[in-house]
């Protein structure tokens, strides 16, 4: 089974140097925050990581989580690996101070969320929701529930879930049938099914708080009637004690591609008690907050599988032999040369290397620009970062879940048929990050939100001041003498505006035309973005090394890397600007009843 | 109760190690330097006591070059109170009898209550400087503890040795040293990997200590007559199996004293 390799020096290099986040030290609130607690954070939780949460990752697929009649059973070892990362205070890195948290950014958590992810994706999952949990909680309940819940959540020592799937709708959330009937102690009943809630029932923590959609009596029909309740697994009596269990249980756990050790669970409601969180009817906008913390931790989460399974792929073609290379053998002492040598498998490589990186950036590059929205303090800035977030969330989540996946796919091919076998891994981590293409929303529902909502939505005016802040970046390249990077940058660029002039107005009178063309455009921002970042990244790389600042060898790969990006993966926009001209009519062609 | 830690920052044992050929000192320049494994486990011992009466101090004492400071910063972001480097160039390629006297005399500085330390580095591996330690501070010492029962008057543990497991206990103030059975390291929570930025880190010269090292100051001292690479390693005997290759083979081994 694979070793993880917490990717500490790549960490430092784009937190510290490429992003420079200590110059978010000078915001209210983030004083703290100084490279070498960045780089501290980055290596003791790493080490956290690889020794403590990644063992597990075989052993959770394995055993898986059950359900029983006395609640889901976790996989051996994830309760005392659980309790390890709430002693470690990790749960509380991004609440606020006056809640017992330890008042850091979030990209921070950012850290915790990719590291969580390549050492076990299935245990990643389990503290996925309580960052959002959190903020809606601390924003819409009232003094008495936040006095009873926050500081359990801040510490750890309840997680949350989330409930919205039931078994008629997933993303059209509008069918949502779950009612809740108000008491006259101020509480509601809850009853309904709701299926797709990973983490809704474990032994990891005494309580489990979990936000569920559902309808007041008389609710307008559609999400516009969906209201959001805070329902715990055990009533909480006034002095903070767990109660009495509340009227709900998980009826199965299902079986599925991968992430075995993370339960997915099938909950029914039973007249459960429940408190509404914020205004009736309004639980969408509340919901959307976590669910928007959900999809950028879901795409730094893929970077970290796709890592883990890169890491691996790396050592297995530096130890495997096979054949000679085409120029001559390179290790004519031994049997064959190791299959590193070949260019197909470099090829292989390359493009997981520059995936991964580019994908970390890009990440961390959103994460710390949610804090900018969050803690800047001049509000016309605040918007802008904020605006940014907005359109480039559906991006994170979509762009790298799917390349995330494509990368871990190329990881396996690297292993040839031992890729196939559980014995390296390989095809854990294939099936694992599978599910982070489909959770919280499916690449084609990003595609949606993002061309519908927050590009023609607004007639392209953030997405049109992104492309501005990626054209000025160039003349940093141009400076550097990266002049072939820049040319890459620029023609790109130049490119994808053109496409995005003629196309607008056509999508604002042809929804269809706009709904067929959303992922493939969708995907051209996500070169673009990996571009910005890849060029930021050998603009750093080359500075530091003009005056002899660091790891020579780490920062002319970086530039190596970055060439690698723009020559063989950035072309992949000639293809996808021919498919968004190509219009809807071959789409679309056959209709539906000859669709047979 | 003030507990110190002896600390050594060594090459990772991981990497590739190299002596200076010329000097026959540690090249330090040929690998990464990181904490000795055994100064976590050391420090860990110290911290549980600490866990169970807060008031203890734990100090952690390392002697080194300046960069040194980043192998102490590790042990503080576990728990430990505060941390002392006496570092000065006199101190380049000390010997055991070298260490243990400038330990020594940091440690009357320090005023230690109890003296713990790893059995031996990953690099020397002498295993002797808590030893003289103990015997210039006029202390005991209680050798490679598998396992360790810190009071606030005494040290007591389990040491293996051939053929029997001794349960050893010394009055404070004692000198112990650990293997690595004794415990296993806690990784740092963030709490104090925050409160490790501001903690003390003291770095102390030999003029600071008031006392002189080098060759001329030293009442013994080891000296490097040669250093030479090691030879590369020749290739075992082939045995090919004409009716008496299982006789070979255990010939072979009982001649190497393999079996």
């Amino acid at each position: 089974m694979p070793d993880y390799h917490p990717p500490v020096q790549d960490m430092e290099f784009l937190l510290n140097e490429v992003l420079d986040v200590s110059s978010l030290a000078e915001f209210p609130g983030f004083e703290g925050v100084e490279a070498d607690l960045v780089s501290s954070t980055i290596e003791h939780f790493g080490a956290f990581a690889a020794q403590e949460i990644a063992p597990l990752n075989e052993v959770g697929d394995r055993e898986g989580s059950v359900a029983t009649p006395d609640g889901v059973v976790t996989a051996s070892g994830f309760a005392k690996a659980y309790q390890s990362y709430v002693d470690g205070g990790w749960p509380a890195l991004g609440c606020r101070e006056e809640d017992g948290g330890h008042g850091m950014p979030g990209f921070m958590r950012t850290i915790l969320e990719e590291m969580l992810g390549g050492s076990n994706l299935a245990f990643a999952m389990a503290p996925m929701t309580a960052p959002g949990a959190y903020e809606v909680i601390k924003h819409s309940a009232s003094d008495e529930l936040k006095e009873r819940f926050i500081p359990k959540i801040v510490s750890g020592e309840w997680l949350t879930a989330m409930s919205l799937t039931e078994p008629q709708c997933g993303s059209a959330l509008g069918l949502l049938r779950t009612r809740a009937v108000p008491q006259d102690d101020g509480s509601f009943r809850i009853t309904g099914t709701k299926m797709f809630n990973s983490w809704a029932d474990h032994d990891m923590t005494a309580n489990i708080v979990h936000l569920v959609l559902a309808r007041l009596p008389g609710a307008p029909e559609g999400t516009k009637g969906i209201s959001l309740f805070l329902v715990p697994k055990f009533l909480v009596t006034s002095d903070g004690a767990i109660g009495e269990r509340n009227a709900f249980s998980v009826s199965s756990v299902e079986k599925k591609l991968g992430i075995h050790g993370s339960p997915t669970c099938v909950t029914n409601f039973d007249g459960a008690t429940g408190y509404l969180l914020g205004t009736p009817h309004r639980g969408m906008a509340s919901m959307f907050i976590i669910m928007n913390a959900m999809r950028l931790a879901s795409g730094v989460c893929a970077t970290g599988v796709a890592d883990a399974a890169y890491r691996n792929a790396l050592t297995y073609t530096h130890e495997r032999l096979a054949g000679r290379s085409i120029t001559g053998a390179k290790s004519p002492e031994l049997p064959g040369d190791p299959i590193i040598v070949h260019p197909d498998v470099r090829r292989m490589l390359m493009t997981q290397r520059a995936t991964v990186e580019g994908g970390r950036a890009f990440g961390f590059w959103v994460s710390v620009n949610l804090d900018l929205a969050e803690r800047h303090p001049d509000p016309v800035e605040q918007k802008k970062h904020d605006d940014l977030v907005s359109l480039l969330t559906p991006v994170v989540k979509s762009f790298l879940t799917d390349k995330g996946f494509e990368s871990a796919d190329l990881a396996l091919q690297c292993f040839g048929g031992h890729g196939y076998i559980r014995e390296n891994g390989a095809e854990q981590y294939l099936r694992d990050i599978r599910m982070l293409r489909l959770g919280e929303g499916t690449s084609g529902i990003q595609a949606m939100d993002f061309i519908g909502r927050k590009v023609v939505g607004d007639e392209g005016y953030v997405l049109g001041r992104y492309f501005s802040t990626i054209r000025d970046s160039i003349k940093t390249l141009d400076d550097e003498g990266l002049l072939e990077i820049a040319d890459h940058l620029r023609q790109a660029l130049d490119q994808i505006e053109q496409l995005t002039r003629e196309e607008l107005p056509r999508w604002s009178s042809n929804r269809e035309g706009m709904a067929a063309a959303s992922l493939d455009f969708m995907n051209m921002i996500g070169y673009l973005s990996l571009g910005y970042m890849w060029a930021r990244m050998a603009a750093t790389a080359s500075r530091k090394l003009r005056v002899s600042d660091g790891d020579a060898t780490f920062l002319s790969n970086k530039i190596r890397t970055a060439r690698f990006f723009f020559s063989y993966l950035m072309p992949d926009i000639q293809a996808l600007a021919q498919r968004v001209r190509s219009g809807i009519h071959d789409v679309m062609g056959i209709p539906v009843d000859e669709f047979v | 109760m003030k507990i110190v830690v002896l600390a050594k920052q060594v090459p990772d044992t991981w990497s590739h190690r190299a002596l200076d050929m010329v000097t026959g000192l540690l090249d330090r320049s040929a690998s990464e330097h990181v904490p000795d494994e055994i100064n976590e486990r050391t420090t860990e011992a110290a911290l549980q006591y600490k866990d169970s009466a807060p008031a203890a101090e734990v100090i952690i004492l390392s002697m080194g070059p300046e960069d040194a400071t980043a192998t102490l910063r590790k042990m503080l972001s576990m728990g430990a109170d505060a941390a002392v480097l006496v570092t000065d160039p006199a101190l380049a390629g000390s010997d055991a009898v070298q260490s243990a006297r400038v330990l020594s005399a940091a440690l009357e500085k320090v005023g230690a209550d109890l003296i713990l330390a790893g059995n031996r580095s990953t690099d020397g591996q002498c295993g002797v400087v808590p030893a003289m330690v103990a015997e210039l501070l006029g202390q005991a010492l209680a050798p490679c503890l598998d396992s360790v029962t810190i009071t606030e008057s005494s040290i007591e543990g389990q040491v293996q040795v051939e053929g029997a497991s001794l349960t050893v206990r010394a009055e404070l103030p004692a000198v112990a040293t650990l293997t690595e059975k004794a415990a296993e390291p806690r990784f740092p929570n963030f709490k104090n990997i925050v409160a490790a930025k501001k903690k003390p880190i003291v770095t102390w010269s030999l003029a600071d200590l008031g006392i002189q090292a080098g060759p001329a100051s030293a009442p013994v001292q080891s000296v490097m007559v040669s250093a030479q690479e090691r030879p590369e390693k020749q290739p075992g005997p082939k045995i090919s199996d004409d009716g008496t290759a299982a006789a070979q083979l255990a010939e072979f081994l009982t001649a190497n004293r393999l079996v």
